[in-house]
């Protein structure tokens, strides 16, 4: 018995030892080839979005709401073409809103990657992590070379 | 005859029986409750027909029997299994962020504690090294290792209490990183990565793997060496075809045959007996133990780091991927509904998945 507990305990002691040791030794891999082959800087999404959102804003206010003219001035060609605009932004990103509503992380790609992994999984056992992000999480998306 | 026709009822027997209501309860469970269905629905109709009265389809002559001896007894299934998961697992957060590599290593903890406790209890070594490593909260690992070591009749009621704790992680977690955690610590946001991981990275690290686990730790090269494979097919991008079949097709048909075969050894004589209750609870605490594990290197960390870290990331060093992740970020959320950790944990998580490897690895190399 007390042979067993010891053996237990040399096991217990390599074991974690060698574990740690493994992923220490990865773990400096790591910083050492992201020091060899850096990423891109990710660029924070914020602005561009709020530009666009002011840019659709002006456009909006440009537009006569009252005229009740035929559509020959544009108006038409306008307002299709913002409702594609905004037809297409909802369905590349469905939380922007959300997004739009945190004041320290909005917009940064690892907060929207969050968000889209959240909430895409309520409700079930999501699928796993690789599969359901493969499209959404691509790390080329933010600036991987 | 007709007396040949209703010769299985003269085979009915209570133990049978009693077999056939745990392989009924199994497909409630994994049905009606969603407790990881993808293995307890196959693992439930695996013991269902073992256990029919008359059949012979789980003895060696039979289909079952056949599947056990072409992929269970010689560890091809759960190595196929490693492989699906691999093409099926980022790491990218985990390059992004290296340093939580450390939180999945301390998780493994829970593994050689369940081995000590299994001890003191009075298992062999070669079992207590089987049941311990239920505590790696990892499907494939745990078939891998107990099919190697357990002894007669025990890896059946060690892979359905891995696969049922596994299930039962949202249960078991959050009352342990509350009860190990400030609230201050829960609600602290982590920052952003500032670069993303570039592509001759997520390339490189899987080959490198590889090549340190069997300097390293060579007795984990099979299980590494077919997740880091499976993960090179996905991230070297040049090879899309594989790399979707091992994310689909040959997990879902390798998810089939294991779990039928793990269910066909759930015997009546092997399962029905009180070691099957103590395996369980024993599981129950490796579980807990990792997860403690993992939340004290967590809060380590974050003192290390000047509570730049939430130490709640830590329990997701268990690599019960991705749900342990999710539990670490929706604990963070009961804190803070603005605090989005989900990507924070998956490095830990990950990195779980390649300790509980190594650790299994390591397991195999001193007992055998």
């Amino acid at each position: 018995m007390t042979d067993n507990i010891n053996e237990g305990i040399y096991i217990a002691g390599v074991g974690m030892g060698l574990v740690f040791l493994t992923l220490v030794v990865f773990m400096i891999i790591l910083l050492v080839l992201n020091k060899i082959f850096p990423g891109e800087e990710i660029t924070d999404e914020v602005d561009s979005t709020a530009d666009t959102n002011l840019e659709s804003t002006a456009s909006v206010n440009d537009i006569d709401m009252n005229y009740t003219g035929p559509l020959d001035k544009g108006l038409g060609s306008r307002i299709a073409a913002m409702a594609v605009g905004l037809y297409l932004t909802m369905e590349e990103d469905k939380v922007v809103t959300i997004a739009d509503a945190s004041n320290e992380v909005e917009g940064r790609a690892w907060n929207k990657e969050s968000q889209n992994s959240f909430w895409n999984s309520q409700g079930s056992r999501p699928t796993a992590y690789g599969s359901r992000t493969y499209k959404a999480y691509d790390p080329k998306g933010i600036g991987g070379s | 005859m007709p007396e040949d026709i209703f010769v299985a009822f003269s085979d009915v027997t209570v133990s049978g029986l009693a077999m056939i209501g745990i392989s009924l309860l199994m497909m409630y469970l994994g049905v009606a409750r969603k407790y990881e269905p993808l293995l307890l629905v196959p693992i439930s109709i695996g013991c269902l027909l073992a256990n029919l009265p008359g059949t012979k389809i789980a003895d060696d002559e039979g289909f079952l029997g056949i599947l056990r001896t072409a992929g269970l007894d010689n560890e091809l299934f759960p190595l196929l299994m490693f492989l699906g998961v691999g093409a099926l697992t980022d790491f990218t957060p985990l390059i992004q962020r290296p340093v939580t590599v450390l939180l999945g290593a301390a998780s493994q903890f829970g593994i050689f504690a369940a081995l000590i406790l299994a001890l003191l209890l009075g298992w062999s070594v070669e079992n207590a090294g089987a049941i311990g490593i239920i505590g790696s909260a990892d499907g494939p690992t745990t078939i891998y290792v107990a099919s190697k070591l357990a002894g007669e009749g025990l890896l059946a009621p060690i892979a359905v209490a891995a696969y049922s704790y596994m299930a039962m992680v949202p249960i078991i977690q959050p009352p342990i990183m509350k009860l190990l955690t400030t609230k201050k610590e829960r609600m602290v946001k982590m920052s952003y990565p500032s670069k993303s991981a570039s592509y001759k990275a997520r390339v490189s690290f899987p080959i490198i793997v590889i090549i340190l686990t069997s300097l390293i730790a060579p007795e984990a090269t099979p299980l590494v060496g077919m997740l880091m494979f499976g993960n090179l097919l996905r991230e070297v991008g040049v090879v899309d075809r594989l790399a979707k079949s091992t994310q689909n097709e040959l997990i879902n048909v390798t998810t089939i045959f294991l779990g039928l075969t793990v269910g066909s050894t759930m015997s009546a004589d092997s399962f029905l007996e009180t070691r099957t209750l103590g395996i369980f609870v024993l599981g129950l605490g490796a579980f807990a133990i990792a997860t403690t594990s993992g939340l004290m290197f967590g809060k380590l960390m974050y003192y290390a780091s000047k509570g730049t870290i939430n130490p709640l990331i830590g329990a997701a060093g268990v690599s019960a991927v991705p749900m342990a992740a999710r539990v670490a970020h929706r604990v963070g959320q009961d804190e803070d509904s603005d605090n989005w950790l989900i990507m924070h944990a998956m490095g830990p998580n990950v990195a779980g998945v390649l300790g509980s490897a190594i650790a299994g690895g390591v397991i195999l190399g001193v007992l055998m």
